[in-house]
C-alpha cells in the first residue's frame, strides 16, 4: 500500500509550540486510527509532549476517540490546552 | 400561555465576535415564560497571565466546531439546570487587557438555576469547547 501524507491543525499555545499551524506525518497508510496518529504526533513532535495528555483529536470538527479510523481527505485536528471565557 | 418545555432547545444566541465583545446595548434575551432571574457574566481580560504582564490575548477558534460544540453546551446545561434563554457571545482575534472577551447571558424562573448554570457552563466551556488564547506580552514603556 503507498504510503501518504497527514496534515494535522494545531491552535494556540500547542502552534506556537512547534512553530507553525500544521504539521505534517509522512509513512501514514489509510485507513489509520486515532491513536496511532497521536504517537506518532509526539515522537515527532516532541514539543507537544507535555500536553498530549490533555489533547484530542478531532475528524472533520467532530471529536473522536483513539479508535476511530482516519481516511485520506479527512480534516483533522489536535484540539489541546483549551482555555475560552 | 404554554410552560417552557425542558425537551426543547432553548431559545440561544451564540455569537463569535472579531476582538472586544461590547459590554452595553445588548439585546434582549427571547423568554418564552416570564423570569425571575436575568443574569449576565462578563469575562474580563487581566493584565497579566501566569505572573507576565500582557497587552492582551489572542484568541483562537476553528469554525464551524467551535460554534456547534458551544450550542451542544447550552443545550446541554440548559436541560440540567431548567434555564429558559441564553446567550453566548465569545471573542477571536486580539483582546486588549481591561476589556471584555465573553459575556454570557442566562434567564431562568429563579435565581439559583440561573447561578448554577452559570457557574457549570463556564467550566465545561473551558474543557470542552476549542477555544484558545494566546498571551501578547506586554512592550515595555518608552521612558518619556
Amino acid at each position: 500500500m503507498p504510503s501518504e501524507q497527514l496534515e494535522i491543525l494545531l491552535f494556540g499555545p500547542q502552534a506556537e509550540s512547534v512553530g507553525d499551524h500544521a504539521v505534517r506525518i509522512d509513512g501514514i497508510e489509510f485507513p489509520v486510527a486515532g491513536r496511532d496518529v497521536l504517537q506518532r504526533l509526539e515522537t515527532q513532535f516532541p514539543a507537544l509532549g507535555p500536553s498530549m495528555a490533555v489533547s484530542r483529536l478531532a475528524v472533520n470538527h467532530e471529536f473522536v476517540d483513539a479508535e476511530h479510523l482516519i481516511v485520506a481527505g479527512d480534516e483533522v485536528a489536535l484540539i489541546g490546552l483549551i482555555s475560552g471565557g | 400561555m404554554a410552560a417552557a418545555q425542558t425537551t426543547r432547545e432553548t431559545p440561544s444566541l451564540i455569537r463569535l465576535v472579531d476582538g472586544p465583545v461590547g459590554t452595553s446595548n445588548r439585546p434582549s434575551l427571547k423568554m418564552s415564560v416570564p423570569c425571575g432571574a436575568v443574569m449576565t457574566f462578563h469575562g474580563m481580560v487581566r493584565p497579566s497571565e501566569e505572573g507576565e504582564m500582557i497587552d492582551g490575548l489572542e484568541y483562537q477558534v476553528y469554525e464551524p466546531m467551535t460554534t456547534r460544540e458551544l450550542r451542544r453546551l447550552v443545550n446541554r446545561q440548559q436541560a440540567k439546570h431548567g434555564v429558559v434563554a441564553v446567550s453566548v457571545e465569545h471573542s477571536f482575534g486580539f483582546v486588549p487587557n481591561g476589556h471584555c472577551s465573553f459575556v454570557l447571558q442566562v434567564a431562568s424562573p429563579h435565581r439559583a438555576e440561573a447561578i448554577s448554570f452559570a457557574d457549570e457552563f463556564i467550566s465545561e466551556m473551558k474543557k470542552q469547547v476549542p477555544i484558545w488564547k494566546v498571551p501578547r506580552l506586554a512592550t515595555p514603556s518608552e521612558d518619556s
